[in-house]
């Protein structure tokens, strides 16, 4: 059997985990995550295996066609599914942090009641299962099955402590948003197939006309919102932060560092279909990512619930990975993806951290919080390197691909000046978080704290040495996965041959690699001056009044984050078909 | 809108619920407006007699031949794109799974969770004196058992024998449905009839007649053997042909109840699927009694027993 054939089973493995991890609870409380970590672990191994092949020499794009079902004359009737530079780095995220945060949750949560641990499981499962059928198809209509079944199980997980009344508030909202989103991409694809007979992406590049029609127009608008719904940009991002602070450590955890790479899959493949047919999505991207950069980081700074400060991060990291990908420039590209596997990393390290505390301590708020690197080492450990990793500290992953991204979008002044900006508002926010939560003397004791268990440390563990290894190696990780990644993204002949013939070499592409010279040093150390400084006087003198009236446009209503959306998607349309 | 005196006293801090007024003004020409986008999209698509996309075309002529089935939906269903199929049979599982979880009543935890006692002050914060309201009263009183204000009372006896001679006839149709693959989308169609059956019994008899079979520890296990047989029909295609879903049983005469291979074995373990699924979720709907909220005489909350492992 040769490794196309294989492609399928990275999703297929984690759903029979689905089906075993709600039959097994029935035996011990424990199997469905233990069953969880297994099929995670097992999946991870066909994807590395996979992997092999993909990022050997520059890139290579291998498919199968699904039923049996062999494209004809370029059309494709079956579903292709393939596993390309880009995607594969998606999948092997999914599947890796999967199972770190699996086990994770097997010792953090382990004493919760036997049938809510087996739906805690299965959901998961389901969850990833999703992500990485995602990274993978190479049909719309597929990936938009793949969206539905990673945001249905979402559902369940944001609401899963019935106990909080904000989380089930979360989960409404989640779901109405994300149903908008389900809409508006599957009304997109439908009117993509009715225009050109495609469902295959390759396919459909070529059959896409020269110049966009009003209906290309309309119909790449819509499945465009749809997936930056999925990703939190501003203006669609307002239900991400209720519903990533909602539910435990862990699954908080997946949503921030692999299920918003849902949204960014869908988009980036609708930027390479149309590259050619509607320049103008890269400069709108560009837009709404740098947008979100600055407006998520800004309310980042402002949070007092720890959680929610870290979500709000994530609308400010995905803006900043959709720059990359936007910016159309090899560097840039190179760094989102980069950047993509550098967010998960430190951001599932910094919600398991925050989680761990709250699930220790039953309090969230920094206010309340504060003394814990004298109480809890390793946690304050974990959370200060995540702290780092993100703040762009060297030898830590952050720099790296920030810096990439940062050179990607330099001959353009504003999207430059204000990617810096969002990076001094992100190390304000960060340290203000760290210093508040950890370091900041706190005179009685906690009412509850309680002791951790040997599978969250090695969860931390393993995610920090995660960040320290991608931080130290960009020598190795940029030619050889990064830099096929982003020649994929650039070159749209390889993903159209890929999808529609079987197998397709990605053109080579050299990225200069390492730690670049004196100015990204540093610029990188100023950001950080800059950043302390701003959150030393934000702690001091509290938060400024532009700030509080950007927190009162978010008024926690579901009807008005709606209209957000709807407004959103007004704009794209009306930028994509002027 | 809201009045302020209908609200309770923690509901009226909250910001949004007296921010309202803008809403119709603000909401009403944005979705005209996106009215207006969709209508230029609509109109620039193809008409009713255009020609059909080659791959549809394509989908028509391979029917018979390579799937043995007469109804294209369920060839491309099926067949063609049994993928798909295999995401949304895990969709709907998920559906089934997530109103599992928001419906579970509480289950005993062994250690301290700060999740539940933030909940808890959350709780305290949301509604710190509003009194329980007649709802929630009543509510409580029925699930307690101590009164009940819908009195059980039988349907009358014609609904009783209409149903029960009525309900073999349906059960047989629906999987008939299925079984010989003539519908479109075959198992969809047919497990959402069965299910309604298992209603219409529910309905006419009562929990009673159907107890025994719609417990989730029964229904379950059903359920996930659906799952399973649609997981082994795809890998089977894998290890035989090298392609996920590839057909791998073999073709009868068109038009017999074999005739579609693999096809009619996947819509029948979807039949058993959509209809179980729909099952669980109904009667989880109806069973959900159990709330979370925080009391005083809470007795069986362990989660904020203090003392515990600190």
């Amino acid at each position: 059997m040769n490794v196309q054939a294989l492609l399928p089973l990275p999703v297929v493995i984690p759903i029979v985990g689905a089906i075993g991890a709600l039959l097994v609870g029935r035996l011990h409380r424990l199997l469905p995550l233990l069953v969880g970590i297994g099929a995670m672990a097992v999946s991870l191994g066909v994807l590395l295996l996979i992997a092999t092949q993909v990022l050997a020499g520059h890139g290579q794009v291998i498919t199968t066609y699904l039923s049996d079902e062999q494209p004809f004359r370029g059309r494709a009737l079956g579903i292709a599914f393939s596993a390309d530079p880009f995607g594969i780095v998606v999948a092997l995220l999914a599947a890796a942090l999967g199972a770190v945060l699996l086990t994770s949750a097997l010792s953090e949560l382990g004493h919760l009641g036997r049938r809510e641990l087996g739906l805690l499981a299965c959901l998961s499962l389901l969850m990833l299962a999703g992500v990485i059928g995602s990274a993978l198809t190479d049909d719309l209509v597929n990936l938009f099955v793949w969206f539905e079944v990673a945001g249905l199980a979402s559902f369940g997980l944001t609401g899963f402590f019935l106990e909080q009344p904000t989380a089930l508030e979360a989960a409404f909202k989640a779901t109405v948003l994300t149903s908008i989103g389900g809409f508006v991409i599957f009304a997109g694809s439908a009117m993509l197939y009715a225009l050109t007979g495609a469902l295959n992406f390759g396919q459909l590049q070529h059959a896409l006309p020269g110049a966009a029609s009003r209906g290309t127009s309309v119909a790449v608008a819509l499945v465009v919102c749809g997936y930056a719904i999925k990703a939190g940009l501003v203006p669609f991002h307002a239900w991400l932060p209720d519903a990533h602070a909602a539910g435990p450590g862990a699954v908080s955890a997946m949503f921030s560092a692999v299920l918003v790479d849902l949204g960014v899959v869908g988009l980036v493949r609708m930027l390479i279909c149309t590259r050619t047919v509607l320049p103008r999505l890269d400069d709108l991207l560009l837009g709404l990512g740098i947008t979100s950069a600055v407006v998520g980081a800004l309310l980042a700074l402002a949070q007092d619930d720890l959680k929610r400060l870290l979500a709000w991060d994530t609308v400010s990291q995905a803006g900043i990975i959709v720059v990359g990908f936007a910016s159309n420039d090899a560097e840039g590209i190179s760094g989102a993806v980069y950047h993509l596997a550098n967010h998960g990393l430190f951001k599932a390290l910094l919600f398991l951290s925050a989680g761990a505390v709250l699930h220790a301590t039953g309090l969230g708020k920094l206010s309340e919080l504060g003394g814990l690197w004298r109480r809890r080492r390793v946690l304050t450990a974990g959370f200060t390197v995540g702290a780092l990793a993100i703040s762009g500290v060297p030898p830590l992953n952050g720099y790296a691909s920030l810096g990439l991204i940062h050179q990607g979008v330099a001959d353009d002044p504003v999207v430059h000046v204000l990617a810096l900006t969002a990076q001094v508002l992100t190390v304000a926010a960060l340290a203000r978080a760290t210093y508040l939560g950890f370091y900041r003397p706190r005179a009685q004791e906690y009412e509850h704290l309680e002791t951790q268990h040997i599978g969250m440390r090695i969860g931390l563990g393993s995610l920090a040495i995660g960040c320290a290894a991608f931080g130290v190696l960009p020598t190795l990780i940029v030619p050889r996965i990064a830099a096929p990644a982003a020649s994929f993204v650039l070159h749209t002949s390889a993903h159209a041959a890929g999808a529609t013939a079987g197998v397709s070499t990605v053109p080579a592409l050299s990225i200069p690699a390492g730690l670049s010279g004196g100015t990204d040093l540093v610029t990188s150390l100023g950001e950080i001056i800059a950043g302390i400084l701003l959150a030393a006087a934000y702690i001091r003198w509290g938060e400024p009044r532009p700030v509080g009236w950007l927190r009162r446009l978010h008024t926690g209503s579901v009807n008005d984050y709606a209209t957000f959306a709807v407004a959103g998607i007004l704009l794209v349309s009306v930028t994509l078909l002027a | 809108m809201t009045s302020d005196d209908r609200l309770s006293p923690g509901l009226r801090h909250e910001p949004h619920v007296r921010a309202g007024w803008h809403r119709p003004w603000l909401g009403g020409p944005l979705v005209l407006a996106l009215g207006v986008i969709i209508l230029i999209g609509l109109l620039a698509l193809p008409r009713e007699n255009a020609a059909l996309p080659v791959i549809a075309r394509h989908a028509m002529e391979i029917a018979i031949p390579v799937w043995g089935q007469a109804e294209v939906v369920s060839e491309i269903v099926y067949g063609s794109r049994g993928f798909d199929t295999f995401g949304e049979t895990f969709l709907l599982l998920g559906a089934v799974v997530v109103v599992l979880t928001l419906s579970r009543p509480r289950e005993p935890r062994s250690e301290y969770v700060g999740e539940a006692s933030e909940g808890h002050a959350e709780q305290c914060r949301l509604d710190p004196d509003e009194p329980e309201s007649s709802d929630e009263r009543r509510a409580r009183r029925a699930e307690s058992g101590e009164e009940s204000e819908t009195r059980r009372v039988r349907m009358s006896i014609v609904v009783r024998v209409a149903v029960r001679t009525a309900v073999p006839l349906l059960a047989v149709a629906s999987v008939y449905t299925a079984v010989w693959g003539y519908t479109p989308g075959g198992g969809f169609p047919a497990g959402a009839a069965v299910a309604g059956v298992v209603l219409l019994v529910y309905v006419a008899l009562g929990h009673r007649a159907v107890r025994r079979v719609v417990r989730t520890t029964v229904v379950e296990p059903v359920e996930l053997a659906g799952a399973a047989v649609i997981v082994a029909l795809g890998v089977a295609g894998i290890v035989i042909h090298g392609s996920m879903f590839a057909n791998v049983l073999p073709l009868a005469q068109p038009l017999t109840i074999l005739a579609g291979g693999n096809a009619q074995l996947y819509s029948g373990a979807e039949m058993v699927e959509v209809a179980t699924g729909l099952i669980i979720v109904i009667f989880s709907l109806l069973g959900m009694g159990r709330d979370w909220t925080i009391r005083d005489d809470d007795p069986g909350d362990d989660s904020t027993t203090p003392g515990q492992g600190t």
